[in-house]
């Protein structure tokens, strides 16, 4: 899914993109961690919620383009879900129904085929029960506690108030390609220094976080 | 008829368009469609303020609906909403093109 949202996002303009299913769930999303889970969630219900309500009138809605002082947002309903894309007010509509109209058939058969995996995953037997807790969770009071909390104080003395956000969202991309022990601490710091972006702090920060690792 | 739907109504595409305050009362305009679309154009402004602001982008300044019967537009001013709806064969982007320029100020 992630593919075909990159696809989207290569069109000049655009800030992120997501996708939620015919429940309201997020399935996949490329925005910047400025827009944290809880916001996007909040987003996806907003237009799942108000999608239904413009049915009758106009017929079914195939896009919405909705202009704002500091952006554009388009929605395109797809079969068994929707794509939400944020873009600059400067962006250009036509590449980006061109690139939608292209995305939005694999998005289908991928949400047809893609939708029923996680939850097959989150029932699936054998997996170790803290790989279930959630980034939150292992931070305040999983095994790894004390590690994870002192590499989010850390971040926080070059990212300020916003690194308790980002430091979660790497914890939660951690998780998808890791299970929570300590050897797999180096690939947190990893994605953690991506974050940092400015390459002087980001060897400042993996130099204070190695006491951890 | 007001004075800017009989202006759009010149868009052969164009079934109707209502200008009303932002607290949804219809100006110059008492027939059921205009209710209709002033209904829909006060639902289709609300959502798109709460999206806008949940995504942090500010004010909604406009809104192109492609619907596949019936297409919708708005468009915002300071006190105002003007509504408009178009039948769903004409192309929404040449309708929202041509409604913006018969608006124009001259």
């Amino acid at each position: 899914m992630e593919e075909f949202l990159k696809q989207i996002k290569t069109v000049p303009g655009t800030l992120g993109c997501m996708v939620y299913d015919d429940q309201g769930h997020l399935v996949s999303h490329l925005f910047p961690s400025i827009f944290d889970q809880k916001m996007l969630s909040a987003a996806v219900m907003t237009v799942s919620e108000n999608l239904p309500g413009l049915r009758d009138y106009t017929g079914g809605v195939r896009m919405i383009d909705f202009r704002f002082q500091n952006g554009r947002i388009v929605i395109k309903p797809v079969d068994g879900g929707c794509l939400v894309i944020l873009c600059e007010g400067t962006v250009n509509l036509q590449s980006l129904i061109i690139s939608l109209n292209l995305a939005a058939k694999q998005v289908e058969k991928s949400l047809k085929t893609a939708t029923p995996a996680p939850r097959q995953a989150m029932a699936a037997p054998g997996v170790p029960s803290v790989s279930k807790a959630s980034p939150q969770d292992l931070i305040d009071k999983g095994p790894l506690a004390s590690y994870l909390q002192g590499m989010q104080t850390i971040l926080a003395k070059f990212m300020g108030p916003m690194a308790k956000v980002i430091f979660v969202e790497c914890v939660e991309k951690w998780l998808q390609d890791h299970q929570p022990a300590k050897a797999a601490l180096p690939q947190l710091a990893d994605i953690v220094a991506a974050e940092i972006g400015d390459p002087a702090k980001t060897s400042d920060y993996r130099q204070k976080v190695s006491t951890f690792l | 008829m007001s004075e800017i739907n009989q202006k759009l109504k010149a868009i052969p595409e164009v079934e109707h368009a209502l200008v009303m305050t932002k607290d949804g009362v219809a100006v110059d305009d008492t027939s059921y469609d205009a209710e209709v679309l002033g209904a829909y154009t006060q639902f289709l402004a609300r959502f798109g303020g709460k999206l806008g602001s949940q995504l942090g982008v500010g004010e909604l300044k406009s809104v192109a609906l492609h619907g596949n019967d019936h297409h919708m537009f708005l468009l915002e001013s300071k006190n105002h909403y003007l509504g408009v709806s178009a039948k769903g064969s004409g192309n929404v982007n040449a309708l929202d093109a041509e409604i913006r320029r018969l608006l124009a100020p001259k």
